[in-house]
């Protein structure tokens, strides 16, 4: 099941109403709060959420353990040494923009981010692999490129650089080519019959931050 | 540049038109004249030499000209110390009026662009739709703005740009892309290597698998519903007159296509092929429906003229072209049609 870009609006729109309403108290602990809608400052009909959160870089400790394993058996212990010397080691703090935009070729929402050190400097693919926004493990590998992240046999590439499609800037962006199928076995799961059209698109783009949920881990209980 | 006549589809509907308009398309060259910023330029560089034409193929990237331009720059701007120093991954390119390029865009693009921006900007002289002239490029070498550029431009970012590009007007096409990814990875490669090597056969080759064909049949008409019952009990060997041409132009579910305007947003719609009252979707039809105020509909009372015109490869396009013969003989080698809407102001008419 597709959205149309109208559809795609009046579903954002309640579901932001409905984080910041407070009708359901309990609302904005099962879904990602925080959306403001936006649009083009001149072109109408090219609307957007977007929201900012901080995030952190994963330690190096997993790649240094993975590098240094055919070592000699001091460097494990100096391993094991540091990381229990830093429990909760200080972690970089970055700057992630987050966007839910309408992917016209796919019509479902499509998930967009830009992610910056504090000095503006944009991180690079390799590290956005190792931002902790992802759940770990669910983006492949680095691959040596740095365009995108392909998985063995991809119709598209998993993440890749791309231009925002109302703002024009530099993002990154999770490809969107197979939402609406898992979206749609949701939706198939739940009786709508009670539900109109705004309440049944809202629920849609509720199914939708589960499926991304799987791979990006939205803060929640926020305003 | 040049005008069409209006294409009659008797004409402009064959197998061998198609390939005369596909290889027109493909051979399309831009004068690019590029500058090295001149405030970067090294110490000891020779500055009398610091300019450097290039008739670019339409088809290519701007990362695809970096290796040539920087043999010329180590070999006659800079000297032995400065080119030791060159990091070609850190340069990027502005237009004259200070306007970014995007490296993952085809140079085509990018020169028809410009064309429209111009078209919008007080000096009336070089926003001619029809000029023609060099576009002129300022290369800095250092500090790319990230801010208002992809990461890392490179040949290889820029083919997996291009294979992104082509998988995704495949999905517009025909709802999925088994066509780009039934190709086997050399074939996969030679798209690529065809866009390299400027070489339209080592590119069509691959192509035409997974562009769509046009048919004989008369755009103005619907075509035949394709059906799976009549593809059973009626193969297309038997009777290629009247069988259904999945593959065809008008059968596609949408054309993929972008519409680019001076200083705005790039627009994206789906674009059937054929209207629901069974006529050719044509640019006219799409622009008006999309920018009435720039196209306002023919069927306006009084009747308006049009305030902008369309640029497709260069050409200035007749509003009654069809959008799928668009699809299939003037897309950019990336899929896409590449529409570059310009505003048309007293004396810069065609």
């Amino acid at each position: 099941m597709a959205l149309s870009r109208k559809q795609f609006e009046i579903a954002c729109k309640t579901f932001i109403h409905k984080c910041d309403s407070g009708d359901d108290p309990l609302y904005t602990q099962k879904h990602p709060a925080g959306w403001t809608w936006k649009e083009h400052p001149t072109y109408p009909g090219l609307g957007y959420m977007a929201r900012q959160i901080t995030t952190t870089l994963r330690s190096q400790e997993d790649n240094t353990r993975d590098t240094t394993e055919s070592d000699d058996s001091v460097q494990e212990v100096e391993d094991v040494a540091v990381d229990a010397s830093r429990p909760s080691p200080l972690s970089e703090l970055i700057n992630a923009q987050l966007w839910v935009v309408y992917a016209v070729t796919f019509q479902v929402p499509a998930f967009y981010f830009s992610a910056h050190r504090s000095n503006g400097v944009p991180l690079t693919l390799t590290e956005i692999t190792k931002l902790s926004m992802f759940r770990q493990g669910t983006l492949p590998a680095h691959t040596g490129s740095t365009f995108a992240l392909s998985t063995p046999d991809p119709a598209f590439a998993l993440l890749s650089q791309g231009d925002h499609p109302t703002l024009g800037t530099p993002c990154w962006y999770l490809h969107p080519c197979n939402t609406a199928e898992v979206v749609g076995e949701i939706m198939d799961a739940v009786d709508c019959r009670e539900w109109g059209e705004a309440e049944r698109l809202s629920r849609w783009l509720e199914a939708w931050f589960s499926v991304v949920g799987n791979i990006v881990d939205l803060p929640r209980g926020e305003r | 540049m040049a005008s069409f006549a209006r294409p009659s589809p008797s004409v402009f509907s064959t197998s061998a038109s198609t390939s005369l308009f596909r290889r027109l398309t493909w051979e399309g060259t831009v004068p690019l004249e590029i500058r090295v910023d001149s405030k970067e330029l090294p110490a000891n560089s020779d500055r009398g030499l610091e300019c450097y034409f290039i008739q670019a193929p339409r088809v290519s990237y701007l990362p695809l000209l970096v290796p040539e331009i920087k043999r010329f720059l180590v070999d006659v701007v800079f000297d032995e110390a400065a080119a030791r120093l060159v990091k070609e991954e850190e340069w990027w390119f502005e237009s004259e009026e200070g306007n970014l390029l995007k490296w993952h865009w085809p140079i085509g693009l990018i020169y028809d662009n410009h064309t429209i921006s111009s078209s919008i900007r007080p000096s009336a002289s070089s926003s001619s739709p029809v000029s023609g002239g060099p576009l002129r490029l300022l290369l800095h070498l250092v500090s790319p703005p990230t801010d208002k550029l992809l990461l890392s431009p490179s040949a290889e970012a820029c083919k997996q740009a291009f294979m992104g590009q082509m998988k995704e007007a495949d999905f517009i096409r025909w709802g999925g892309t088994k066509k780009m990814t039934g190709l086997r990875k050399t074939e996969q490669d030679g798209l690529w290597e065809g866009i390299k090597e400027h070489n339209f056969d080592e590119y069509w080759r691959v192509a035409s698998k997974v562009t769509p064909t046009t048919t004989p049949t008369r755009p103005q008409s619907p075509p035949p519903v394709p059906s799976s019952a009549s593809l059973h009990t009626r193969p297309p060997s038997a009777d290629p007159n009247v069988s259904p041409d999945r593959d065809g132009a008008y059968n596609v579910r949408s054309v993929p296509v972008r519409i680019y305007l001076p200083d705005g947003p790039v627009l994206q719609d789906l674009v059937p092929p054929i209207l629901e009252d069974g006529t050719a979707h044509t640019l006219g039809y799409y622009l008006s429906s999309h920018l009435p105020q720039l196209f306002p509909p023919s069927s306006s009372d009084p009747p308006f003229q049009d305030l902008a015109y369309a640029l497709v490869q260069g050409v200035l396009v007749p509003p009654e072209s069809e959008m799928a013969w668009l699809g299939a003989c003037m897309a950019g080698a990336d899929g896409w049609v590449s529409v570059c809407v310009g505003i048309l102001r007293e004396g810069n008419a065609q």
